[in-house]
C-alpha cells in the first residue's frame, strides 16, 4: 500500500508538486498521467525515496522513509526511464548478484523464466551497456520482478518497448497486482488502449483521481483537463 | 594529390585557429570582444609567465649541472642511444596496440567519406597529432643538451641548446614516421591481434641493439655526437641534411602505407576516439571518469570470452565483495598489480615525508597534509562510486553507505594495504608497527573522505563535504593532538577518533 501525504517538491522557484496526497491499496494497478513536465517522474522519485521532498510524507506498507529508511527501501523498486547497470557484469550476472544479495533460494530457474518471458534469454551473457533502450528496460523489469517488492513504480514503461513486449509487460503487471502487490506507472500510452482501474492525473502540481468511462482516449483525457483550466 | 594536401592543410589551419581561440579565451584573451590594450596586456602577461617558467626550469637544470663534474655527467651519455631506442620501442608498441590513424568527428563525417588521398589524410593527421609531443620532447632535448655541456663550456651551451632543439624536433618526426607507417599497415589487417604483434615484433625489436647496434642506436648516437661537435657547423649541417632525408623517406613510407588504408576500417577504429575527442581538451580532463568508463566499455565490448564469473555461494554482503572482485579482475588483471604498487608508492611517500620532517613534528605533519591532498586513493573507492552513481542498482542493495563502502572497497583496500605493509616492514626509518598502523589508518581516513565527497548528507542537514575540507579537518585534529601529546599513541588515538567521526557521517548519509 502506498500513501502520499501533502507532498511538496520544487526545483528552485518552480513548484512541481504542490500539496499532493494520494493512496493506492495493495492489489491495485495505478496509472499516472500528465503532460510533459507535469512532475510525474518527480512524484515517482519521491515515492521511491530517490528525491527528498520539501514537505510531506511517503508511507509504504506503514513504513515511513524518515523513520526506517532501510526497511522503506526494501518495500519499493523504481524502474526509471533509462536504468543504468554495472559495466562489468553481464545480464545474467546482474540477476545473480541481486538474487545472492537478497538471499533468494534456487534463483536460477526464476532468472531464466524472467529472461525468457522478456525475450532476453539469447542475450543472457551479454553486457547490458550494449543493449538497446528497450532491452535495458526489460532487464530492469526482470531485476525488479526478481525480488518481488510490495510496490513497483515504473516511469514510462511502454515508451521503449515494442508492441509484443508491451503486451507481455501489461499482463505481468496485472498479475503482479492481482498477487496483492501495488503497481504505479507513469505513461502516455497503454497497450491496446487498456486502461487500469485507477488513473491519477497530475497537472499544475496537483493530482486528481479519474475513473475512466467509456472513452479510453488518453489524449482526450489530458486535453479535457487543460480545457478546464483555460475555461 | 597536392590539391588534397592543400585542402587538408586548410582544414587543419581552421581547426587550429578555432582551438587556439578556445585556449586563448581560457587564459583570459578574447580576440573578438576585448580592446587592443587588454589584448596586449594579456599577451605580455603570458609571455612573461612563459619566460619566467622557462628561466626557472633552465636555472635549476644549469645549477645542478654546475654542481656536477663533467666526468659524472659524461657517464650518462652512453645510455642516451638506448633511451632514445626505448622511446621508439614504446611508440612502436603503442601503434601496434592502438590504430595510429584515428579521426575526430568532423573528419569522420566529411574527410573520410570524401574522395581524398588516404595517404595525405594519414600524413596530415600524423604531423598535427605529433606536433605538441615533438615540441615537448625538443624542449627536454634542449635542456638535456645544456645540462651535459654547461659545466664544460658556458658559452657553447646556449648554441648547443638551440641545435639540440632543432635536431630533437626533426629526430622525433623522422623516427616516428616509419614506425607509424608500420602501424598504419597493421591497421588494415584486423586479423593481426595486438597481443600477437606484441609477443613477436617487440622481442625482435628489443634484440636489435645487440644484433645491429650501428643501425638501431644511430638516432640516439647522432644526438650524443651533436654535443661534442657543436662548434663544427659543417657537422651540424650534415646531421640536419641526413635528418631531412630520413624525414622525406619516413613521410613517403607513411604516405604509401596510408594510400593502402581501407577507410571503412579507419572509420570503425575512430568511433571511440571521436566520442572522446568531442569533449575537448579541457572536457577530457574534467570528465576523466566518463572517459574511463567509455574506454572500459570499449575494452569489454571487444572481449570474445568473458573471464572470471561471479562466484556462486556468496550471499548477502559477501555478494558485494564478490562483485567488487569480478569488477576489478574482469576489466584488467593488471589492475591488481597497479593497486599493489600504488600501495607501495603511497606509503613510501608518506614515510619519506615523515623522515624529511624529522619524525612526528609539526613540519612533517604539514608536509603530510599537502601530500594527502594530492594522493587521492581513487581506486579504492571506485567500486563504491559506481554503486552510488547508479541509483537504479543502488536501490537493490539493502545496506547503509558505510557497509557498502566496506564491502565494495575490501578487495582493493586489501591489495593496496598489502603493498603498504611490505614497504613498512622493509624500511628502517620508522618503527614498523607504528608505521604500519599509521599508514593503514591514513588510508582508511582518505578512503572515508573520498567516500564522503560522493554521498548526500541532507538528513544531517549538511552539504556535500569536499575531499580537501574533510582531509584538512582530519589533519588539523591529528596534528593538534599529535603535537600536544608528542607521542605516537596520541597521534594514533587522534586518527582513531577521526575515523570514528567519518564513519558516523557516512553511516548517516542517504543511500540514494
Amino acid at each position: 500500500m502506498l500513501i502520499v501525504e501533502n507532498l511538496h517538491y520544487q526545483y528552485g522557484a518552480h513548484k512541481v508538486l504542490d500539496d499532493i496526497s494520494m493512496r493506492l491499496e495493495a492489489g491495485q494497478l495505478g496509472m499516472l498521467i500528465g503532460q510533459n513536465g507535469a512532475g510525474k517522474s518527480t512524484l515517482l522519485r519521491c515515492a521511491a525515496g530517490w528525491s527528498i521532498p520539501e514537505k510531506g510524507n511517503v508511507i509504504i506498507n506503514g513504513v515511513d522513509i524518515k523513520v526506517h529508511e532501510r526497511k522503506f527501501r526494501s518495500q519499493v523498486v523504481l524502474v526509471p526511464d533509462t536504468p543504468d547497470f554495472y559495466d562489468e557484469l553481464t545480464a545474467w550476472e546482474h540477476l545473480q548478484f541481486i538474487a545472492q544479495l537478497h538471499r533468494i533460494p534456487d534463483w536460477p530457474p526464476l532468472a531464466e523464466e524472467l529472461l525468457t518471458e522478456f525475450q532476453l534469454i539469447d542475450q543472457w551473457d551479454t553486457f547490458p551497456f550494449t543493449f538497446s533502450r528497450g532491452m535495458r528496460y526489460k532487464l530492469a523489469l526482470c531485476l525488479a520482478l526478481m525480488i518481488r517488492p510490495p510496490l513497483i513504480l515504473l516511469d514510462e514503461p511502454f515508451g521503449p518497448l515494442d508492441a509484443i513486449s508491451s503486451q507481455i509487460l501489461w499482463r505481468k503487471l496485472e498479475s503482479y497486482a492481482a498477487d496483492g502487490n501495488t503497481v504505479l506507472f507513469s505513461s502516455h500510452i497503454v497497450p491496446n488502449d487498456r486502461l487500469p482501474g485507477i488513473i491519477l492525473h497530475l497537472r499544475q502540481g496537483h493530482v486528481e483521481r479519474i475513473t475512466p468511462g467509456e472513452t479510453l482516449n488518453l489524449a482526450e483525457l489530458l486535453n479535457d483537463g487543460e480545457e478546464d483550466d483555460e475555461s | 594529390m597536392s590539391r588534397d594536401l592543400l585542402l587538408l592543410i586548410r582544414l587543419e589551419v581552421k581547426r587550429i585557429r578555432r582551438s587556439s581561440r578556445y585556449w586563448l579565451r581560457l587564459i583570459g584573451f578574447d580576440p573578438l570582444n576585448q580592446s587592443r590594450a587588454v589584448q596586449v596586456y594579456v599577451v605580455l602577461f603570458w609571455m612573461f609567465w612563459v619566460y619566467t617558467m622557462w628561466s626557472y626550469v633552465l636555472g635549476q637544470v644549469l645549477q645542478v649541472s654546475g654542481n656536477l663534474h663533467r666526468a659524472d655527467t659524461a657517464q650518462v651519455l652512453p645510455f642516451i642511444p638506448f633511451i632514445v631506442f626505448a622511446v621508439q620501442v614504446v611508440y612502436l608498441v603503442q601503434v601496434l596496440r592502438e590504430p595510429p590513424l584515428k579521426l575526430a568527428s568532423g573528419d569522420l563525417h566529411y574527410a573520410a567519406t570524401a574522395p581524398l588521398s588516404r595517404g595525405m589524410i594519414a600524413i596530415v593527421n600524423f604531423v598535427v597529432k605529433l606536433f605538441i609531443p615533438a615540441l615537448a620532447l625538443s624542449l627536454i632535448g634542449a635542456l638535456a643538451a645544456m645540462f651535459f655541456t654547461w659545466n664544460a663550456d658556458y658559452f657553447a651551451a646556449g648554441l648547443i641548446g638551440v641545435q639540440a632543439f632543432v635536431v630533437t624536433f626533426l629526430l622525433v618526426y623522422a623516427s616516428a614516421a616509419p614506425i607509424t607507417a608500420v602501424g598504419v599497415l597493421k591497421q588494415n589487417f584486423a586479423a593481426l591481434r595486438p597481443r600477437l604483434m606484441f609477443w613477436w615484433v617487440v622481442p625482435i625489436f628489443l634484440a636489435a641493439p645487440a644484433l645491429i647496434p650501428q643501425i638501431v642506436l644511430l638516432p640516439g648516437q647522432a644526438w650524443v655526437n651533436l654535443l661534442s661537435s657543436s662548434e663544427d657547423g659543417q657537422a651540424f649541417g650534415s646531421l640536419i641534411a641526413v635528418l631531412i632525408v630520413s624525414l622525406v623517406v619516413g613521410f613517403s613510407a607513411l604516405i604509401a602505407a596510408g594510400n593502402r588504408l581501407r577507410m571503412t576500417k579507419v572509420i570503425a577504429d575512430s568511433q571511440l576516439y571521436a566520442r572522446i575527442h568531442k569533449l575537448g581538451a579541457l572536457g577530457r580532463v574534467i570528465a576523466a571518469d566518463v572517459i574511463l568508463r567509455i574506454r572500459r566499455q570499449s575494452i569489454l565490448m571487444r572481449r570474445r570470452v568473458i573471464y572470471q564469473r561471479m562466484p556462486n555461494g556468496l550471499n548477502g554482503t559477501a555478494a558485494l565483495v564478490g562483485q567488487s572482485l569480478v569488477t576489478l579482475i574482469r576489466f584488467s588483471p593488471a589492475a591488481v598489480f597497479r593497486l599493489f604498487f600504488s600501495g607501495t608508492a603511497f606509503v613510501s611517500t608518506l614515510l619519506f615525508s615523515v623522515l624529511l620532517g624529522g619524525g612526528i613534528s609539526l613540519p612533517s605533519l604539514l608536509i603530510l597534509y599537502v601530500l594527502l591532498l594530492t594522493l587521492r586513493p581513487r581506486e579504492i573507492v571506485q567500486g563504491f562510486r559506481a554503486q552510488i552513481d547508479q541509483s537504479y542498482m543502488r536501490q537493490f542493495i539493502p545496506e547503509t553507505n558505510l557497509r557498502l563502502l566496506v564491502a565494495s572497497a575490501a578487495v582493493p583496500f586489501a591489495i593496496v594495504g598489502a603493498g603498504m605493509l611490505i614497504v613498512v616492514m622493509l624500511q628502517s626509518w620508522v618503527n614498523p608497527l607504528f608505521g604500519a598502523v599509521l599508514a593503514i589508518m591514513v588510508l582508511i581516513i582518505l578512503s572515508l573522505c573520498l567516500a564522503l565527497e560522493i554521498v548526500n548528507l541532507k538528513k544531517l542537514q549538511l552539504p556535500r563535504i569536499a575531499y580537501e575540507y574533510s582531509v584538512l579537518a582530519s589533519t588539523i585534529v591529528i596534528v593538534l593532538v599529535g603535537a600536544i601529546s608528542g607521542s605516537a599513541l596520541g597521534l594514533l588515538s587522534a586518527a582513531g577518533i577521526v575515523i570514528a567521526i567519518l564513519m558516523m557521517l557516512l553511516n548517516e548519509s542517504e543511500a540514494i
